[in-house]
């Protein structure tokens, strides 16, 4: 299998090269889209220097883990994901399913998003100074870098979800956006919505937790945060291949 | 009217894709009530009553009719016209003895026009909460439409590059980051220091900050003249750009059939 991905990571490496004004265009909005996120918090932290015990680097934290995780995300399984869509959809699953691998990794690591790397380390570079600004100890970076990659996951959960549901949903597009959406609205302060929101994305589907836990990581270390994250992560990954299995069943091959 | 076809057509397609269209209202709500909670709670930790001259009530309205009017002024047509190019299939337009500018406009309108009542009705709802006279929503409303007419203006002067270029999806992310920034979804312009204040007179802020303030009636009768002198001096522009990108492009475009 490593054999594998490492030649899938070539192809994809090749095509990046091939395709390099896409490219130049994806590290551009990448970038611009967190330059507008910071701007707008500067905004708001002109107007109140403290919200709920936060001031604007805790902010600066919480935005800038976000789009790690977004690019982390975006880098390893983003590329596969969009394409899995159209594959359903067109009936060309059957070149996968017939060779002796296991479809759903093989699917979700089918290509590696390169442009996405270049964003990726801005915010690595960016998050590692505010890191150093905020002197975190070396257990709280630790567990700052598992937190990133429960998040992570979590993100990649949540779109294989929505991605897979094109074996029984065809048109819903705008279905595939939901999880940006969630992510998006989860690039705030989990104290700025009320209790039931609150409740809702910190521990039912803790959209808010995978946000707002590596800033609090400052303050004190959420263990049981982290432990309910990971579990969530379990449950969400069985699920997700649960649905891959049933969704197979569905498939329509064009062959 | 031949032209009402093009209006139903696209109107259809908008409602036709139900669960598309919900969905979308869904995720503009989404992004309303977190804007909604997270100026609320700015205005709570800065202690003060109004931000910029807007209250918290009128920033709820704003945040809401600012994240609709994204809806009302698409970008679609960029796609399509591209597509049209791509394929060749312009040549069909072409042929058809239809005004193209006017045809896109009757389309534009009907794809943005279920988006257009519920703008409507919040506008209504809104207006409880400022006193205005019957005169002054009518100039809001004449305002409105020409605003929406130079933005359709950009946008088919955008879409003219079709002509050139081979992928145009770049232009969305681009047009919807500038809608967020300039266009005052992200946060009103008029926080901005004052040396920013010329950006209020954008194409972009014209169609989402300025429009958002004008229903909430937080503009003066010289900013509505210098809003609509703007307006009218971006049309201008943009009509030039669209007769001149035309006549050049069509000699690059190659077409299929007939």
């Amino acid at each position: 299998m490593s054999r594998l991905y490492r030649t899938l990571i070539k192809q994809s490496f090749e095509e990046t090269l091939a395709y390099r004004g896409t490219t130049i265009l994806t590290i551009i909005f990448g970038v611009l889209f967190y330059v507008i996120a910071i701007l707008t918090g500067s905004v708001y932290f002109s107007f109140a220097k403290d919200i709920f015990g936060w001031d604007f680097m805790d902010y600066l934290n919480l935005v800038t883990t976000a789009n790690v995780m977004t690019y982390l995300y975006e880098f390893l399984f983003v590329q596969s994901q969009e394409a899995l869509t159209g594959q359903i959809l067109e009936g060309t699953l059957d070149y996968s399913l017939i060779r002796p691998v296991n479809t759903y990794w093989f699917h979700a690591l089918y290509r590696v998003d390169f442009p996405s790397l270049i964003p990726l380390i801005i915010t690595v570079g960016i998050e590692w100074m505010i890191i150093v600004r905020i002197r975190l100890s070396f257990s709280q970076i630790l567990l700052y870098i598992l937190i990133v990659m429960l998040g992570t996951l979590f993100i990649f959960c949540l779109n294989q979800i929505a991605v897979t549901a094109t074996f029984w949903i065809d048109g819903l597009s705008a279905l595939a956006g939901l999880p940006e959406y969630l992510m998006d609205a989860s690039t705030r302060p989990a104290r700025i919505y009320p209790k039931i929101i609150q409740v809702l994305f910190l521990w039912i589907l803790p959209s808010l937790t995978v946000t707002n836990i590596p800033v609090i990581l400052r303050y004190r270390m959420p263990f049981g945060a982290v432990i309910w994250l990971a579990v969530v992560d379990v449950c969400l990954l069985i699920a997700s291949k649960f649905e891959w299995k049933r969704g197979l069943e569905h498939y329509v091959s064009a062959n | 009217m031949k032209y009402l076809d093009s209006f139903r057509n696209a109107f259809y397609s908008t409602i036709a894709y139900r669960g598309n269209f919900l969905l979308r209202l869904v995720t503009i709500f989404l992004q309303i009530m977190v804007a909604v909670f997270m100026w609320q709670t700015v205005f709570r930790f800065s202690g003060k009553g109004d931000i910029a001259g807007i209250s918290r009530v009128q920033m709820t309205y704003y945040l809401i009719i600012v994240n609709l009017l994204s809806l009302i002024f698409s970008t679609s047509l960029i796609f399509k016209f591209s597509q049209l190019v791509r394929s060749g299939n312009l040549t069909i337009l072409i042929l058809r003895p239809v005004k193209l500018l006017i045809q896109a406009l009757f389309a534009y309108v009907g794809l943005s026009f279920p988006y257009l009542i519920i703008y409507g009705f919040v506008l209504v709802v809104s207006s409880e909460s400022s006193s205005r006279s019957f005169t002054e929503i009518l100039m809001t409303l004449g305002l409105f439409a020409i605003i929406y007419i130079t933005f359709f203006l950009l946008i088919t002067a955008m879409s003219l590059v079709s002509f050139w270029l081979i992928q145009v999806w770049p232009m969305r992310p681009v047009i919807n980051a500038l809608f967020m920034l300039l266009g005052g979804q992200a946060f009103p312009l008029q926080v901005l220091p004052s040396s920013f204040h010329w950006l209020e007179y954008t194409p972009f802020a014209l169609a989402g900050n300025q429009l958002a303030l004008l229903s909430l009636g937080k503009v003066s009768s010289v900013q509505m003249l210098l809003i609509f002198l703007s307006s009218i001096s971006w049309s201008l522009v943009f009509l030039v750009l669209i007769k001149g990108l035309w006549h050049k492009g069509i000699h690059a475009y190659e077409g299929v059939g007939s």
